[in-house]
């Protein structure tokens, strides 16, 4: 597989960890991490990812709008996001879903499969 | 505060009234309150003397009603200053034309004349007007045209409308009854205008009425024909005020989403970390090390199972569950997991075999399919390795069929009715040798109640269960608008 270049984003520390720890060490990716949807933007812009793994439910600003306001920059627009989230609901998912993410990942995701999903979800080779 | 005589006279020359302010006392009375009183004045006199059996909160309790609130006759005994008594009927009114407020109007009549049965049948009126006004609920009669002939205190409370603003007026046209989103309800729709054509009673939830401040209230309301001489000759409607109900219920909601994700958002992290540890990502485990890391990673998968059971449930109970109804093939939604159960099957090394006919049902696929998976687990969870597992589906004129069959132990006759209950299980040691939440059933069971079928169990101890989940073919004619 390709190498990728990824931020993740999530306010809890410890899935942020495990998520970076799963893509670097199973996808052997490039991954960059932050805690919010602010820092996500500024990184975004900065460093021109391959794609973005998000949480959905964070302070201040939560993924979708984050999602949305990486949409809504030029030079950002066109990077895919996935949203990751520990809602069991499925209008909940379905409603994620139709914001023009790329995908969603439920929560608790599987680490050892965690890079082959998101290759699924975007398509890559 | 006291009345001017010209006004009294006015309000008293009607009948037997008495005008009494704040304090209880009678300031002014009719013309006819003299002759029932043996000829005295009652002026003066604090109305408690006069009717010895009320007591300050007959009258207190009158004063704060609303408006427009009914005021019941009270039958009480009424004492003559000779200490003689008679039973009259006290109507108690707030005094609209008291310039400063308190004062009341009470009407009586005199009850001592009549018979026994006419005192038995006034009894029952006011008993059943009582009642009427007594409900929270509004309630309304209308006519075969429905126009409304009667409407509750509470019915001008709820509608913000005086009584007089509501009598002879269409009762749909008043209300502008629609749905939840505000849209109106059409001819063929409307639930009174379809029960006063065809007699049948209605039930209609999560609605909207509109009130006199152009405000809409959340309502379920329910409507009744009224038949004389086997016509429709009018209906009752019945409005409920649910406002304080889906707040409730929105609470309830945002609640299970924090806790679901409050939940999730640790097992996320201690899957994660024991899935890298099991994938061998840091190095091999030894063998003892490998097995605790499976053991723990199975719980927490069975914990996040649990989570996500009991909120579905929830909502499922609840009814609150969205459905996507469409139009299913059911032996193919049957293959389909017949293949995606196949591995938990041979892993339990139980054969899944399929004996499955055309058979199609309007219904939501990704729960149905929830509802049969479930089954089936169930089924594999009670064979005993070289066991086997039967799935049949079956159509006929009107019932689609999902049939899972095995030959495990069967559930004796006692456990058969609390099966479906939530964590119930046949033995208490089996949520943990069996591993299962104890809430397959239960969600089988109101998912299929949701899609307006059943679950049929069919058992013999020792011999084995056919768990069966019995569907319309086609939609059913349905009453409900909601």
């Amino acid at each position: 597989m390709t190498q990728r270049r990824i931020i993740v984003v999530d306010d809890d520390d410890d899935i942020r960890l495990l998520v970076a720890l799963s893509l670097r060490q199973i996808g052997g990716h490039d991954v960059r991490t932050c805690s919010s949807g602010s820092d996500a933007l500024e990184l975004a812009i900065e460093w021109l990812p391959d794609a973005v793994l998000m949480d959905v439910r964070m302070p201040v600003m939560d993924g979708p709008t984050t999602a949305m306001r990486l949409a809504g920059q030029a030079e950002t627009s066109t990077i895919p996001v996935v949203l990751m989230t520990a809602s069991v609901r499925q209008e909940q998912r379905s409603s994620l879903a139709g914001l023009g993410v790329a995908g969603v990942l439920a929560k608790p995701f599987n680490p050892m499969t965690l890079s082959d999903d998101l290759a699924a979800m975007l398509a890559w080779t | 505060m006291e009345p001017t005589l010209v006004e009294t006279g006015r309000i008293l020359r009607a009948g037997p009234t008495l005008r009494i302010g704040p304090d209880l006392r009678v300031w002014a009375e009719g013309e006819a309150v003299p002759a029932l009183f043996g000829g005295h004045t009652c002026v003066g006199l604090s109305v408690l003397t006069l009717l010895p059996d009320l007591q300050d909160s007959d009258f207190g309790h009158g004063r704060r009603r609303d408006e427009e609130a009914a005021w019941m006759p009270i039958e009480t005994t009424a004492a003559r200053s000779d200490g003689s008594t008679f039973l009259a009927e006290v109507s108690i009114e707030q005094d609209r034309r008291s310039a400063a407020g308190g004062g009341l109007l009470c009407h009586l009549s005199d009850l001592s004349q009549l018979s026994a049965t006419e005192l038995l049948s006034r009894r029952e009126r006011s008993r059943a007007q009582l009642i009427l006004s007594a409900v929270s609920d509004a309630i309304f009669s209308v006519n075969a045209s429905g126009r409304i002939e009667f409407a509750n205190p509470a019915a001008c409370v709820m509608l913000k409308r005086r009584r007089s603003d509501l009598i002879g007026e269409p009762l749909e046209g008043v209300i502008e009854h629609a749905y939840a989103d505000g849209s109106a309800f059409t001819a063929d729709s409307s639930p009174l205008a379809l029960t006063l054509s065809d007699g049948i009673s209605r039930r209609a939830q999560d609605t909207t009425v509109l009130r006199r401040d152009s405000n809409r209230l959340s309502v379920d309301l329910s409507c009744s024909a009224i038949f004389e001489g086997g016509e429709v000759s009018g209906g009752v409607v019945t409005i409920t005020d649910v406002t304080e109900r889906l707040a409730l219920e929105k609470r309830k909601d945002e609640f299970l989403s924090v806790v679901s994700h409050e939940l999730r958002t640790p097992l996320t992290s201690i899957r994660g970390s024991l899935g890298m540890l099991a994938g061998g990502v840091f190095g091999k485990l030894p063998t003892d090390a490998a097995q605790m890391v499976d053991i723990a990673m199975s719980n927490t998968q069975r914990l996040s199972r649990l989570v996500s059971d009991i909120l579905d449930l929830e909502r499922l109970a609840a009814g609150r569950m969205p459905m996507q109804l469409q139009t299913l093939d059911v032996s193919q939604l049957v293959r389909d997991i017949a293949r995606q159960q196949g591995p938990a099957a041979s892993q339990a090394g139980v054969a899944l075999r399929l004996d499955v006919s055309s058979a199609t049902t309007i219904a939501d696929a990704h729960h149905l399919t929830t509802a049969i998976v479930n089954l089936v687990s169930n089924a594999i969870k009670f064979s005993s390795a070289g066991g086997s597992i039967e799935l049949v589906t079956r159509c006929d004129a009107d019932i689609t069929s999902i049939s899972v069959r095995d030959w495990g132990r069967g559930i004796p006759l006692d456990k058969r009715s609390e099966i479906f209950e939530r964590f119930s299980q046949v033995d208490v040691a089996d949520s943990t040798i069996k591993g299962g939440t104890g809430l397959g059933l239960a969600i089988a069971a109101h998912i299929v109640h949701a899609l307006e079928g059943r679950v049929e169990l069919d058992s013999d101890v020792g011999v084995g269960s056919t768990f069966t989940i019995l569907l319309p073919r086609a939609e059913a004619e349905t009453v409900s608008v909601s």
